[in-house]
């Protein structure tokens, strides 16, 4: 058994977790930077050095923390649908690809520029292109957006961004966990796309398989049946080298095209909603916030170019779907907000340290992943619910410019 | 989970002495090779169209043409669906069903305005409510058409006959509905009484309810017959 402190410890936790939430939907505001901030206020860096009591980062919540992300994932692909995408790729391609073109061309740069390597600015890229699909489903469900048309070009980016950053997990956890150098990389690359092939392979042959192996009555069995062919087989995937994210995304789709997609789904989400509470707790408490003294200037210059460029992105996604100026306007402002997915980008970035990135620099992209995710995840939210202040000066505007346009015509 | 990334590290540490930093060119071309040999890999996964789990409708909005009222269905990934009905003027009625069931219901003033929310169902209460707009525990007036999709393009239809309707008196076979129009009449509804799988013999009679089945159009089709006057072939 723990020491008998260790229960308290996680109860402490869990407390902290719920009473932050509460506090967060009170303000109108995501949870994500709220639980992130809860962990930071305990962690031996802040409270540890006012107080005499500090919460440890112990095996169990780096696990938790390990199990939701692999849940993150696993949901990702539960709802992703490739045939979905394929069937409107004229829309979503145009705007998805506008929206990768610009963000993650402009983070490749911001990296590039600040680091002068190639691997750290991929990383930086992914972590600035990545919008948060968890905070804005959840805004545009809150605001009822969802019923309007505004709807479709996001959510519609969201998914093809999904469909990137399952890739782009792929060929990053390949890079980073892999050798330093082509032949390395190329090397472990190859193990890892044979592994998710076998997978591919594995998957399509057996939905049959899953289907009859997920077919029961008892809600006990499906849960179990769920997270005992999950967690094996992405702690599978982390030892060949393939993020447990990618795999966790892989056993999703598996699960999707069976018939139970509805039961797993509504049956897992408290679950998932658990350990990524603990998961960004976690992110907290690992992290120093004097780091971010180092990186403040960074996170500042990501903000200041990364916010226009997917305000602009969206805008570009809204019009590719037809709407008017104020509802364009409304897509970019939805779009900015970065969240989850930076956070993972931030925490395969720290696998790295030591050997294919040097240690200050995965350090330093990590802090500044985590302030940037503070950041942007409450700058989002608040732009989404001021939309109609901004939306009406874009409008009016536009609408000036096109009136000065009519005159010299 | 440092302690798992640890040993994954030393593992490859092995491998990566010296930390080198790949040249600018070959991250774009690792991502390109990895997308296309992961691209059509995850197109074997799609399912087929066979599958009985049918989320997969276009993203785009797509218009149901019923015979005078349109509904536009469009799919919100990872939230569910949304279906708006135009309400005659410029009015909808929005309502999007949740994938965890809930319903929300909204209204448009017009189709560009903002939507309102007027209610919030659970999936157990909006059958309910379902139920008693759809006329299941009372119907006020008999409605002379009624239709319910069966699938894609295929209508179950109810009709009423009209007095002086060009089959009233007839047989099936001599009104040859199946030839003319491309329906099957498979009951017939008389007062209280249910014929059901009419034979060719059956006789149709006035104040009628013909229960047929058939492709949307044909269907169109048929509500000539059941309507005052003689139908052209």
């Amino acid at each position: 058994m723990a020491s008998e402190f260790a229960l308290l410890e996680l109860g402490v936790l869990f407390a902290t977790v719920a009473v932050v939430g509460a506090v967060a939907s009170r303000v109108r505001q995501s949870v994500i930077p709220f639980y992130i901030a809860a962990g930071m206020f305990l962690n031996p860096y802040v409270s540890g050095r006012l107080t005499a009591y500090s919460l440890a980062e112990t095996e169990f919540v780096a696990l938790g923390a390990e199990l939701g992300i692999v849940l993150l994932l696993l949901f990702l692909g539960l709802e992703f649908n490739l045939q979905r995408l394929l069937e409107s790729r004229d829309r979503i391609g145009k705007a998805g690809t506008v929206d990768l073109v610009v963000n993650f061309g402009a983070g490749l740069v911001l990296g590039y520029v600040v680091f002068r390597a190639v691997l750290p600015a991929f990383l930086v890229a992914g972590a600035v292109y990545i919008s948060s699909s968890a905070i804005i489903s959840k805004s545009l469900i809150d605001l009822g957006w969802v019923a309007n048309d505004e709807a479709s070009p996001m959510l519609g980016t969201l998914v093809y961004e999904d469909l990137v950053i399952a890739v782009y997990l792929v060929v990053a956890s390949a890079l980073l966990l892999g050798g330093g150098d082509l032949g390395d990389a190329l090397q472990s690359m190859g193990i890892a796309v044979g592994f998710i092939l076998l997978l591919l392979v594995v998957v399509h042959a057996g939905t049959p398989f899953f289907q009859n192996v997920l077919a029961t009555d008892s809600k006990e069995f499906l849960v179990l049946r769920a997270i005992g062919i999950t967690v094996p087989v992405a702690g599978l995937g982390l030892v060949l080298g393939v993020s447990e994210a990618v795999t966790a995304f892989f056993v999703g789709m598996a699960f999707s095209s069976t018939d139970h997609v509805h039961d797993l789904e509504s049956i897992l989400e408290p679950l998932r909603d658990v350990f990524a509470a603990i998961f960004f707790f976690w992110i907290g408490l690992v992290t120093d916030p004097l780091l971010f003294g180092d990186v403040l200037w960074l996170i500042a210059l990501a903000v200041v170019v990364t916010t226009p460029t997917k305000l602009v992105s969206g805008y570009i996604g809204g019009r590719i779907y037809d709407l008017d100026v104020r509802r364009s306007t409304r897509v970019g402002l939805g779009m900015t907000t970065r969240g989850e997915f930076t956070l993972i980008i931030a925490t395969l970035a720290l696998s790295g340290a030591g050997t294919t990135l040097p240690e200050d620099v995965a350090n330093t992209i990590y802090a500044f992943a985590v302030g940037y995710v503070l950041v942007m995840s409450v700058l989002g939210t608040t732009l989404m619910q001021y939309s109609n202040v901004i939306e009406d000066a874009v409008v009016t505007r536009v609408q000036s410019r096109s009136g000065d346009h009519g005159i010299e015509e | 989970m440092a302690s798992l990334l640890d040993a994954l590290s030393s593992t490859f540490a092995a491998v990566a002495t010296t930390p080198v930093l790949l040249p600018a060119a070959t991250v774009p071309v690792l991502l390109l090779a990895t997308s296309l040999v992961l691209l059509p890999a995850a197109t074997v996964l799609v399912p087929s169209p066979a599958t009985p789990y049918r989320s997969s409708r276009q993203i785009h909005t797509i218009a149901c043409k019923y015979t005078d009222m349109t509904v536009y269905e469009t799919d919100l990934p990872g939230v569910g669906k949304k279906f708006e009905v135009e309400l005659g003027g410029d009015e909808r009625l929005v309502v999007v069903v949740h994938n965890t069931g809930k319903r929300e219901v909204f209204r448009k003033d017009d189709p560009d305005a903002d939507a309102k929310k007027l209610l919030e169902l659970s999936d157990r209460l909006a059958r309910t409510v379902g139920g008693i707009l759809e006329g299941a525990h009372f119907q006020p007036v008999e409605s002379d058409r009624v239709e319910t999709l069966l699938a894609d393009g295929t209508l179950l239809e109810w009709y009423k006959v009209d007095a002086d309707a060009e089959i009233v008196g007839q047989t099936l076979a001599e009104a040859r509905i199946r030839e003319r129009t491309g329906v099957s009449v498979v009951a017939i509804q008389r007062g209280d009484d249910l014929v059901p799988s009419p034979g060719p013999d059956s006789t149709i009679e006035a104040e009628d309810t013909l229960v047929v089945i058939g492709a949307q159009d044909d269907v169109d089709g048929f509500d000539a017959f059941v309507t005052s006057g003689t139908v052209e072939d």
